[in-house]
């Protein structure tokens, strides 16, 4: 049998660029779930180009070696006809479609294989249920989110019934829920129709459990094609960067072998009779010590210092629709670091919005003590000028640590460095902002970049700017945030210490707090502290 | 001391906020007219038909000349898009199209020398000669700019309730690549018109006198050049998700062989008759005057301003409203 992707020898380089696949051989049978790993720039997405046709046919550059699809070589086959028997599923959710509704999207490439009438309902109609976006059939792609345009996309994606998926970054836009939801239903198609998935991630916490091999890229190599466990026991030496929260605290406390997951890792623990339960303290007390005492505190102001945003019964309520924000009352104090969470279309991105003053209120009062600075999803935006120097003040470059590109046109930085420099577009010259929120900022990022966005953000709340981070990202809030406020249908539900609000939910919590199951333990490193401190646990390895 | 950016009932009107309107409306009108699925009768007719129906309107305004009956004709495109829900969007065009209108009555009144009613004289300006405005010329532009705005509001109505996919879908068993070539066409428009919007945002949320923000009002073309060079990125992109769909594999849409329903029937008799109304006017203008729609069609600027008025034209200009919307008339247009 054929495989579904044969990768032999080949190197790829992009039109007057270097190397960004070097010498890769891989197979890939029918069936299998493979998870492509790697830092930015590793070569992911380049390889996802390849095995699809578009490195060289639609992108041009030079490829040397050999890519075969079911036995279909895209040196003769271009990504229309491989379309055929490979669907890919691309970052930008935007223009991952193409017509107008969703039923003519999901329609089209079943009529482009030339399918009647009734062959084109019925794939459209049991795709849409597999996906379960039924109810967005009638609806105009422009007005979708984001998540649901992945859905979609990966729908058209999937229409045709292909025997090969390739998705680069498909959670990147969704909530945990959605993005769960969404590679289960990877598993599911994988298991029950045999269909060949490879999956580029960032997010290995998510996928890592489902998958039945890992490849690693580095540099444009392969670095490792293994299982999860062997994968997880080379990047421990070789990548740390990408081991997921639950191997993070494992390694960090000198245990094995290394958990691909939170089951693993406490069936781990509990073997050695280290269970989540019997390490409660047995108060119960969900209230405990947040993870970091808010900054301002740390630093020892004294008494209360006033909010740098108060928000009072805030309403926002479109022409159009149901109200995005419903009675928001809110204080930010200076220095504090809170993270903004709660699933798609939640009201997050619309309060940061009001908050800066881009949405007016319809009801309410937000009262700030300087300005709001507001970085949006996409700081490609926010980069409007030939050079970076000419984007914002040489002071705020260096705040933001790109001086020294100053010279560099600012689409020509990575996905990481247009962030920063898009931080330093809204931090702005002189008058620092009371506050700075940011929406979605570690969507696509690796975990070199995302520690730099800490840094940076540390680095401004340390100087008494509040910080408010709307994110999906559970780890990232809780290695940033003091505080976690919930929205829900435009309401603010819950408003507590990290400690405690990442540390207690189904789906709001770390993978570490899921694991030691003790309030406040939220980081990797926090819960590889409270194991070394305990008694000496039998080691599985 | 606090900054009260927002309070109740009161949008914060800071000068950002007034320059980002300008631009969020440029994006906001291309938004507006993009079609959205809807249940009037001119969404669930074929979208040929709607299609039809929306050129013959712009066949029959091409053709008349006489104010009293594109007037007849403006409150029937009007009454059309009431019909369909675009009345918002119609009005959104009206006053993107009104300043081009006045702009033709302008440029008309300086450029044209017809007419012998001078209302006023400008003297002579270099490489113009003579200027003398004359209220024929002013008249004819007039004339102009209202058949211009009466095909703008065709425009926004077939834009609104004409599904594009089932139009694209109807020309791709003819020209099949030619129709997928439309269909990036159209759909760049609102993935351009987000990046837009997004990007006036992220203007506004520069700090208040630091290059390209909202307070530099030159930094506008920055958002505008930044928008239009991406246009070949967003464009590469599209059309690689229309390679990956299988885009050459040259599979033709299947036919729609529903029968016609009791919508497709009306708006489609409406639009034979608008055609051959226009036909007619064509005709009786051809024929050198002579016959019922003489008048419609006489309307005259040269040499003097005449615009008769006779039964035939008022009856005309009363009954088109009543022609252009009866189709539309049914409550919803599912049947």
């Amino acid at each position: 049998m054929s495989p579904a992707l044969e990768l032999e020898a080949v190197s790829y380089a992009h039109p007057g660029g270097g190397l960004a696949l070097d010498g890769v051989s891989l197979r890939i049978d029918p069936g299998q779930l493979v998870v492509l790993a790697g830092d930015s720039g590793s070569g992911k997405s380049t390889l996802l180009h390849a095995a699809c046709g578009l490195a060289p046919h639609t992108l041009g550059g030079t490829l040397a070696g050999h890519v075969r699809v079911f036995g279909r070589d895209t040196r003769r086959e271009g990504p229309a006809a491989l379309a055929a028997v490979c669907g890919t599923v691309l970052q930008d959710p935007e223009t991952q479609v193409v017509l107008n509704s969703v039923r003519a999207e999901l329609a089209l490439p079943l009529e482009l294989r030339g399918g009647d009438a009734v062959e084109v309902a019925r794939g459209v109609e049991e795709v849409a249920l597999a996906l379960g976006i039924e109810r967005l059939l009638d609806r105009a792609t422009h007005e979708l989110s984001g998540g649901e345009l992945q859905r979609v996309a990966l729908a058209a994606a999937l229409a045709p019934g292909v025997g090969l998926l390739l998705l680069d970054e498909p959670t990147a836009q969704l909530d945990p829920v959605a993005g769960d939801e969404l590679v289960w239903l990877l598993r599911r198609l994988n298991e029950e129709h045999g269909t060949a998935v490879v999956l580029a991630e960032h997010r290995l916490d998510r996928c890592l459990h489902h998958a039945d091999r890992v490849i690693a890229l580095r540099h444009g190599r392969l670095a490792c094609d293994a299982t999860p466990d062997e994968f997880l026991e080379w990047a421990a030496d070789a990548e740390p960067g990408l081991l997921p929260p639950a191997a993070r605290l494992f390694a960090g406390a000198g245990l094995r072998p290394l958990p691909v997951g939170v089951r693993d890792a406490r069936r781990t623990l509990g073997n050695a009779g280290q269970s989540a339960e019997h390490r409660h303290d047995g108060n119960g007390d969900r209230s405990a010590t947040p993870a970091r005492a808010p900054r301002w505190r740390r630093r020892g102001s004294a008494g209360n210092p006033p909010p740098a945003v108060a928000v009072r019964g805030l309403w926002r309520e479109p022409a159009a629709g149901p109200a995005a924000l419903r009675g928001i009352d809110l204080e930010l104090r200076a220095g504090e670091r809170v993270a903004l969470m709660g699933r798609n279309g939640a009201g997050k991105s619309t309060l940061l919005r009001v908050l800066a003053g881009l949405d007016a209120a319809s009801r309410g009062r937000v009262a700030t003590t300087g300005r709001v600075g507001l970085l949006t999803q996409r700081p490609r935006d926010y980069l409007l000028h030939d050079r970076v120097g000419d984007e914002t003040s040489p002071e705020a470059l260096e705040l933001v640590g790109m001086a020294d590109l100053a010279d560099r046109h600012p689409l020509d930085l990575s996905g990481g460095q247009r962030q920063r420099l898009a931080l330093g577009v809204v931090l702005g010259g002189g008058d620092r902002p009371a506050l700075i929120a940011l929406d979605e900022p570690t969507r696509g990022m690796d975990a070199a970049a995302r520690r730099a966005l800490l840094t940076q953000l540390d680095r401004l709340a340390s100087e008494g700017t509040a910080v408010l981070v709307a994110t999906h990202d559970v780890e990232f809030a809780a290695e940033l945030a003091e505080r976690v406020l919930l929205l829900a249908d435009g309401r603010l539900i819950a408003d507590g210490p990290a400690g405690s609000m990442l540390s207690g939910g189904w789906y709001f919590g770390t993978q570490t707090a899921r694991i030691v199951g003790r309030p406040g333990i939220l980081t990797p490193e926090q819960g590889a502290a409270l194991l070394r401190d305990r008694d000496p646990i039998e080691a599985g390895a | 001391m606090m900054r009260t950016v927002a309070a109740a009932g009161a949008p914060t009107d800071t000068a950002p906020g007034r320059c980002a309107r300008a631009g969020r409306a440029a994006g906001g009108l291309l938004i507006a007219m993009t079609y959205r699925p809807g249940t009037s009768v001119l969404h669930v007719v074929r979208p040929a038909i709607g299609a039809g129906y929306c050129a013959a309107l712009i066949v029959l305004t091409l053709t008349v000349t006489h104010p009293l009956v594109l007037a007849g004709l403006l409150a029937g495109v009007l009454a059309a898009g009431a019909a369909t829900g675009a009345l918002a969007a119609q009005r959104r065009a009206l006053l993107l199209g009104l300043p081009m209108a006045l702009l033709v009555v302008l440029v008309n009144g300086l450029a044209s020398r017809h007419g012998v009613t001078v209302v006023a004289r400008l003297g002579s300006l270099p490489g113009l000669g003579r200027i003398d405005v004359t209220a024929e010329a002013l008249a004819a532009g007039a004339l102009l700019g209202l058949r211009l705005l009466v095909v703008v509001l065709c425009g926004v109505l077939l834009a609104r309730a004409i599904d594009p996919d089932g139009l694209l879908r109807a020309a791709r068993r003819s020209w099949p690549q030619a129709a997928l070539t439309a269909a990036l066409s159209l759909r760049i428009v609102p993935v351009l018109a987000r990046d837009g919007q997004r990007m006036a945002d992220a203007r506004r949320c520069r700090p208040p006198g630091t290059a390209g923000a909202a307070t530099d009002r030159a930094a506008r073309l920055l958002v505008l050049r930044s928008v239009t060079g991406s246009v070949l990125d967003r464009a590469t992109d599209l059309a690689t998700t229309l390679e990956l769909r299988g885009h050459r594999l040259g599979g033709r849409a299947v036919r729609d062989r529903h029968p016609w329903s009791r919508h497709d029937r009306a708006v489609a008799a409406a639009s034979l008759a608008l055609v051959a109304l226009a036909a007619a006017i064509v005709a009786s203008r051809a024929a050198g005057g002579h016959g019922l729609l003489t008048q419609v069609a006489a309307v005259g600027t040269t040499p003097r301003l005449s615009i008769p008025i006779d039964a035939a034209t008022v009856g005309l200009s009363l009954a088109l409203p009543l022609l252009i919307g009866a189709p539309l008339l049914a409550r919803r247009g599912r049947s």
